[in-house]
């Protein structure tokens, strides 16, 4: 990976499109934006983005009130066992907005902003999958990994122990409130609240 | 939208589909740390917090009013007196939304049930569950009024109408009778003109429905009694009346709406009881007391309203059967009485006997042993179970001259043990009921004058106020650790008793012949002993209160549970609990300003 002083020159210097130069400045304000993508599977070379949601964190404060709740419009069959998961039918997505309009929206939300997930690397190599044919270079914006942040934590007093790293764990562990999952807006806001608990210095590493 | 939002819960399970959606769209989401003060007293907030996780202490100056858990919001209170009056700070790491002030400020403006809930006052909080429950007060039916019965709001058409357009309207709203205005004139068609006057005189529908209106209405005022409703109505063989507000039109009363009224109400048992000839009849009376209480409380009837006819029948049958048992002699020398809850006006059921004779001094009356024995065994046959301290006329100790009243009333007040203080609040209580009322009075006015001015004395009186410790914790809204799996709280020690003793000793001191609580506090308020507003909140929390072990009892004699006091929070929904907090919030208060009055903390 590319030290951080030199991936902005390099991108911007590959970007294709000049009006999509503020991705490649400095953030323009201390906000992040917690992001979750739904997509058809796991490998990022087959599968599709069905949704994508994005919420900002100011401080202390998850600022749902200004969320990007975007639904993909889908021509491709769904398939089954996506639609098991998602509760997401090709019905559903046909309300949706088509992808590369999606993406311009996502865009000017995140800005050059740090973001935060859990899991995060995966949305971003689905999101520059399609980013980067259109960019011509991937996003480069800080990424918060939340079960880093959470395995540091807990594995600060005790180096060597397992780290049960599942979402569910995490979950319980920081006491998150319950929420349907699979919902990428619910998703991007536990990943907020994980990552405000786990910054906040009010945790304490449950023993055992 | 937040899902996690959780919209079941008060206030927000008042808001409609779209007003919900349109408030989770505004909400943020906030972390707050242990320590930290989340509202200042005097803040102006810009926004309102609904805990999802972690708790806020509620503080009054140094005192923890309440600590807030999830689903818990604030700060309310700012939303009628213009700024937060307590510190809230953080107890254990907050995650909570975050509504912006102006947002709810719309809500309560556009959604009246919503805004109910936002009056933190107490009593307003109490009118919107009363409200929500679609409560119709209950009064005797001698007093109840034609408003107090459902008055219906016919459709009003110009004289000109035609009859099918008329028709055609009472069937949209569901009337069976419409009103029809011809210049100054209102005129009324029923169903029944439809069929005589339209269908079998054969009379085009497209004529206008003014000829064949009824111009002379018989009518009654909205304020009138609905026994005069009841009498015109038979009266002039009508079906409905109309119904007048200071010269206008308001609706039509019907004679089925008014006879369902009619039927529902209390006064039917009280004329029984009234009426009974024989101990059978008046016990046939006694037995309809607890199926009338279920009725009435099923049907949300007002707390204040059930005590108060309870009370009324009790004392009615205790009147009746002595009218029945006693000898005229007796009749004619002795007083009965009856005292504590059932002196009160206070019980909600079926409560243990207290009760006494007080006899004239000088007169003798071998009977008072056999009536006394017959009195009780009656009442013990009606379902009132007998006295576990024995306060009954057939113990001699309470059916004796009044010389003996008085002596043991002075040795009460001078040797005041456990016992006597016991005995001096339970004939504080005391009410006459049957026979001489002026014998009780000699005894009252005799303590008065007993105790008056002894200062010591009333403070020793009040002093049971902090037996019981209010069940409202500094880390817990409710204490709840009573009963066998120490889930439930004692409502009658931990809040009931502390008002009724509390309002009984200032009663004591000044001397008052009252022995209803409520009416008690009404008369301290008058004397300035008791602020308005406090009295309010006071008289709202007590009655609460007591509502809530009505429920209680009710709920045990269905499951055939023995009864107890016990309540448990977590059968309670969340605006109970708020209503039980709120009102154990008071009685603290009380309890304090009881301890100040009379000097408690000097003891």
């Amino acid at each position: 990976m590319l030290p951080r002083a030199l991936a902005r020159p390099l991108a911007r210097w590959r970007l294709k499109e000049p009006r999509f130069a503020y991705l490649f400045e400095p953030p323009p304000d201390d906000d992040l934006v917690s992001l979750d993508c739904e997509t058809t599977g796991l490998d990022v070379a087959s599968a599709e983005i069905l949704s994508i949601a994005a919420i900002k964190i100011r401080a202390r404060r998850i600022l749902t009130s200004q969320r990007l709740s975007l639904l993909i419009r889908r021509s491709a069959p769904t398939h089954r066992a996506t639609v098991l998961v998602h509760h997401l039918r090709a019905v559903d997505s046909a309300g949706g907005i088509e992808l590369d309009e999606a993406l311009e929206q996502l865009l000017a939300f995140i800005g050059a902003r740090p973001l935060v997930g859990y899991y995060l690397s995966f949305d971003l190599r689905m999101l520059n999958k399609f980013l980067r044919p259109k960019l011509g270079t991937g996003l480069i914006n800080r990424a918060i990994e939340v079960s880093e942040l959470y395995y540091d934590a807990k594995t600060h007093r005790l180096p060597d122990r397992h780290v049960d790293l599942s979402f569910a764990s995490l979950s319980r562990d920081l006491d998150l409130p319950e929420l349907p999952a699979h919902d990428p807006f619910n998703d991007a806001l536990l990943a907020a609240m994980a990552y405000l608990r786990l910054t906040g210095g009010g945790w304490r590493v449950p023993d055992g | 939208m937040p899902k996690a939002f959780d919209f079941a819960n008060p206030p927000f399970d008042r808001l409609t589909a779209p007003e919900l959606e349109r408030f989770a769209a505004c909400l943020d989401v906030a972390f707050f740390q242990k320590g930290e003060t989340i509202l200042r007293p005097g803040d102006q907030p810009s926004a309102f917090y609904v805990l999802i996780k972690g708790a806020v202490q509620e503080l009054a100056g140094d005192q923890v009013i309440a600590i807030l858990g999830p689903n818990d919001c604030f700060d309310s209170g700012f939303l009628i007196e213009r700024g937060t009056r307590h510190a809230f700070v953080v107890q254990e790491e907050v995650i909570c939304y975050v509504a912006p002030i102006d947002d709810i400020v719309d809500l309560i403006a556009n959604n009246k049930t919503f805004a109910e809930f936002f009056y933190r006052d107490i009593s307003i909080k109490l009118d919107a569950l009363v409200a929500r429950q679609e409560v119709r007060a209950l009064q005797p039916v001698t007093m109840a009024t034609v408003r107090d019965a459902y008055v219906r709001r016919p459709p009003l058409v110009p004289a000109a109408t035609s009859i099918f357009a008329a028709a055609s309207r009472m069937r949209a709203e569901q009337a069976s009778s419409i009103l029809v205005q011809d210049g100054e004139r209102t005129g009324i068609v029923t169903d029944h003109d439809l069929r005589e006057k339209v269908i079998l005189e054969r009379r085009d529908l497209d004529q206008p429905i003014g000829p064949i209106a009824t111009y002379e209405l018989i009518g009654i005022e909205a304020g009138d009694l609905l026994v005069e409703a009841l009498l015109r109505l038979t009266r002039h063989g009508l079906h409905r009346l109309v119904v007048y507000q200071d010269g206008a039109i308001q609706g039509v009363l019907d004679q089925i709406d008014l006879l369902s009224f009619l039927s529902t109400q209390s006064h039917i048992v009280l004329i029984q009881a009234e009426r009974a000839g024989s101990i059978a009849e008046l016990r046939r009376a006694s037995e309809q007391l607890l199926v009338l209480v279920e009725v009435l409380h099923g049907h949300g009837t007002k707390i204040s309203y059930i005590t108060r006819l309870v009370g009324e029948l009790t004392r009615r049958i205790a009147a009746k059967l002595f009218q029945l048992l006693a000898s005229p002699a007796l009749q004619a020398n002795a007083c009965l009485m009856v005292m504590g809850s059932e002196g009160r006006g206070d019980q909600i059921l079926k409560t243990d006997q207290d009760n006494g004779l007080i006899l004239r001094d000088g007169v003798d009356l071998p009977e008072v042993e056999q009536f006394g024995a017959a009195f009780t065994e009656a009442l013990i046959s009606f379902g009132y179970p007998r006295c576990p301290g024995n306060i009954m006329v057939s113990n001699p100790v309470w059916a004796k001259p009044l010389a003996a009243y008085q002596a043991d009333l002075l040795r009460w007040l001078t040797q005041p043990d456990e016992t006597a203080l016991m005995n001096l609040a339970i004939f504080l209580d005391a009410a006459p009921v049957a026979g001489d009322a002026s014998l009780l009075q000699a005894a009252k006015a005799h303590l008065a004058a007993l105790a008056s001015g002894n200062r010591a004395c009333f403070a020793r009186f009040a002093r049971p106020i902090d037996s019981f410790d209010t069940p409202l914790g500094i880390f817990s809204h409710l204490i709840a650790s009573q009963g066998a799996d120490r889930d439930a709280l004692d409502l009658k020690r931990g809040g009931i008793f502390p008002i009724v003793h509390g309002v009984r000793a200032l009663a004591f001191e000044q001397g008052l012949s009252e022995t209803n609580t409520v009416e008690r506090i009404k008369q301290l308020t008058e004397q300035r002993l008791i602020e308005p507003a406090f009295a309010t909140d006071l008289t709202e929390a007590y009655s609460f209160m007591l509502g809530l072990r009505l429920q209680t009892r009710l709920d045990q004699m269905r499951l055939e549970q023995p009864p107890d006091n016990l309540i448990r929070p977590q059968d309670l929904n969340r605006f109970e609990r708020d209503l039980l907090k709120d009102s154990l919030v008071i009685v603290n208060k009380f309890k304090e300003r009881i301890r100040y009055h009379f000097n408690l903390k000097m003891l």
